[in-house]
Order: structure tokens, then C-alpha cells, then sequence
């Protein structure tokens, strides 16, 4: 009923306008969609692979789970570090809530939807135009139905791909663009070197599949101390 | 724990951590260091993941001129912070660890 009410545009014109801004970005993401999906085959069935891409949905994360389960982490500490890096997404879902309450109904869709991207994309819209669930799911749909193609061509063609082709490197040249796209400021420079290196000093100390998480911990903990110190 | 499972428990987990906040929490705030500790986690994770997938080689620390990992990603950061290009910085990636690892060492 409330849908209704807010409601001007029609239904499908509301989601198509949230796919529309989106799809410059979306676009952006392909490189990435694909580079998961053939590293990711590596180590999974192509069937997990797409899996994966459908019910996790983050990119980020998923990468640095294919990533350790080629390096032969353990499972827990790929779960561990996975919800790690996914727990800035309660940030994000606590900043869009006023944005999508008006619709209850949508939030459970609205929710498997969020990502960096699409929250970018709407929060930009929400400042300028009244607020609207469906752009925020129109903005989600379009960015996850491109993920999915985009994984799932990866995994097809990935497997494909001779050794010699430089493939051992979509990994390592991913995460080096990743760096580059969320890596914001002089402290966050300085933490993600101290994080680079502790973890490389910590594995001998911890089991070496746990010392990715434990160097964030610490390297991450320690910039938000010498902020708060200041 | 097969990977299927793995799969699942991690999309459990992301989806608690993505559907919380716009039920229960919607009305908490977080205190500003919280914000600002976990906007720096993004890039500490994948900087230790890139140290690890660069510098470990067969479980050791391989830190030598006949590492093709670690040559290969000086072009490769070259051209992902001049252009910030993601398809060029793929393939400058992949070329070079190519003719480095096959032709050259």
C-alpha cells in the first residue's frame, strides 16, 4: 500500500531509472565478474563458482575467497575472513534503511541487493530526488544480473584459457585494481602497507591461513588509534 | 566442510550481516570509531591478501629477482595508478607474468 501511495511513476519505469544510473558502473565491474569466475574455476565446479556469485554477491569478498582457497586456507579462516570483509555492508544497510522503509515489503530483496556499487549510485540519488526503494532494487537487479553473466563467463572461458596465458596473474593484477579503487588516504595507505607486511612477519607465529585476518585486525585497529590519539 | 557449504555458510553470514541493520539495528548508530575502523578493514584485507599472493611461493617467504609474482606486479601497479584502467591493468598483469615466468626466468 505504501508502494502505492509514493508511487507517481509506474512500477517498472521506478526500477528501470535505479538500473539505468547504474549501468555506467555496472559496466566497470565486468572485468572483475570475469576475473572471479575464471580464478575462482580453479579451485570450484563452474556450478559453485556461479553459486557463489548468486548467494554471496560481493565481489570483494568472493575474490579473497577464491584467492585462499588457492593458497589451501582452511575453510573457517575463508569464512572468518569473507565475513570480515562483508561486515562494512551493516554500515551500509543501516544508512540506507530510511531509504527503503517506506516499502517492507521489498527490504528482504532489498537487502541481497547491497552492494558498494549500488549504494553509491543511490545515496548520490537520494540527495538530489525524493527517496525510492524500487530505484534502489532497479540499481541492485541490474548490477547482479551483470555479475552473474559476467562470473559465469569467466568460469566457462577461464577453464578454456592454456596455461601461458598469464591467467596464474587475474588474482594477483585484481586485487592490485581493488587496492587502487578502496585504498582513501595517506592513513589508509599506511595501514594496508602495515597490514601487507604484518601479515607476511605473523606466518610464522599464527597458522599462516589465519595471518590475513589477524594482520587486519591489528593493522586496521591501530589506524583507528592513532586518529582517536591524535 | 565441503566448498558448497563453504558457499552457503558465507552467504548466510553476508546476508545476516546486509538484512540486520534494516530490521533490528535499523535504529542504532554506531559510534564513530566503529565507522572509521571498518572503513580501513576494505583495504587491509586485499593489501595482506596481494603481499601473500605475491611474496608466498610454496609456503615460503620468496622475496628474490627470480620471483615472477613480484616483478610482474611493478608494471602492473604502474598502470593501474597511471590509467586506472581496469582491463589494462589486467592485462598488463597477465602479459607480464606471462613473458616473465615463460620467457625470461
Amino acid at each position: 500500500m505504501d508502494l502505492e501511495l509514493q508511487a507517481q511513476a509506474p512500477f517498472t519505469s521506478r526500477l528501470w531509472r535505479g538500473a539505468r544510473a547504474t549501468l555506467p558502473i555496472a559496466l566497470s565491474v565486468v572485468p572483475f565478474g570475469v576475473a572471479y569466475g575464471a580464478v575462482a574455476a580453479q579451485n570450484m565446479s563452474v556450478g559453485q563458482t556461479l553459486l557463489m556469485s548468486l548467494t554471496v554477491f560481493a565481489g570483494t569478498a568472493q575474490f579473497i575467497a577464491a584467492s585462499m582457497l588457492a593458497q589451501g586456507a582452511s575453510y573457517v579462516s575463508i569464512l572468518v575472513t569473507g565475513i570480515l570483509i562483508n561486515l562494512r555492508l551493516v554500515l551500509m544497510s543501516a544508512a540506507i534503511t530510511p531509504h527503503v522503509a517506506s516499502a517492507p515489503t521489498l527490504r528482504p530483496v532489498a537487502a541481497q541487493l547491497l552492494t558498494d556499487e549500488s549504494f553509491a549510485v543511490s545515496m548520490a540519488e537520494f540527495d538530489q530526488r525524493p527517496s525510492d526503494a524500487l530505484f534502489f532494487v532497479g540499481s541492485g537487479l541490474a548490477l547482479y544480473i551483470i555479475w552473474q553473466l559476467a562470473s559465469l563467463t569467466g568460469a566457462l572461458f577461464g577453464a578454456g584459457i592454456p596455461a601461458g596465458f598469464g591467467l596464474e596473474y587475474a588474482l594477483s593484477a585484481s586485487l592490485i585494481c581493488l587496492i587502487f579503487l578502496l585504498v582513501r588516504g595517506r592513513r589508509g595507505v599506511i595501514v594496508a602497507l602495515a597490514a601487507a607486511v604484518l601479515s607476511l612477519l605473523l606466518r610464522p607465529v599464527v597458522t599462516s591461513t589465519w595471518s590475513t585476518m589477524v594482520a587486519t585486525i591489528i593493522a586496521a585497529t591501530l589506524g583507528t588509534l592513532v586518529r582517536r590519539c591524535r | 566442510m565441503s566448498i558448497t557449504l563453504l558457499i552457503l555458510a558465507l552467504a548466510l553470514g553476508t546476508y545476516t550481516l546486509r538484512f540486520l541493520p534494516l530490521t533490528v539495528l535499523s535504529r542504532a548508530n554506531l559510534p564513530e570509531w566503529a565507522h572509521d575502523w571498518l572503513s580501513l578493514v576494505p583495504g587491509a584485507v586485499l593489501a595482506a591478501s596481494l603481499a601473500q599472493s605475491l611474496l608466498i611461493q610454496d609456503e615460503r617467504l620468496a622475496l628474490s629477482m627470480d620471483n615472477a609474482f613480484l616483478l610482474a606486479a611493478v608494471p602492473t601497479f604502474l598502470v593501474a595508478w597511471r590509467t586506472r584502467n581496469v582491463i589494462l591493468t589486467m592485462l598488463t598483469g597477465m602479459t607480464s607474468y606471462a613473458l616473465l615466468d615463460h620467457l625470461i626466468l
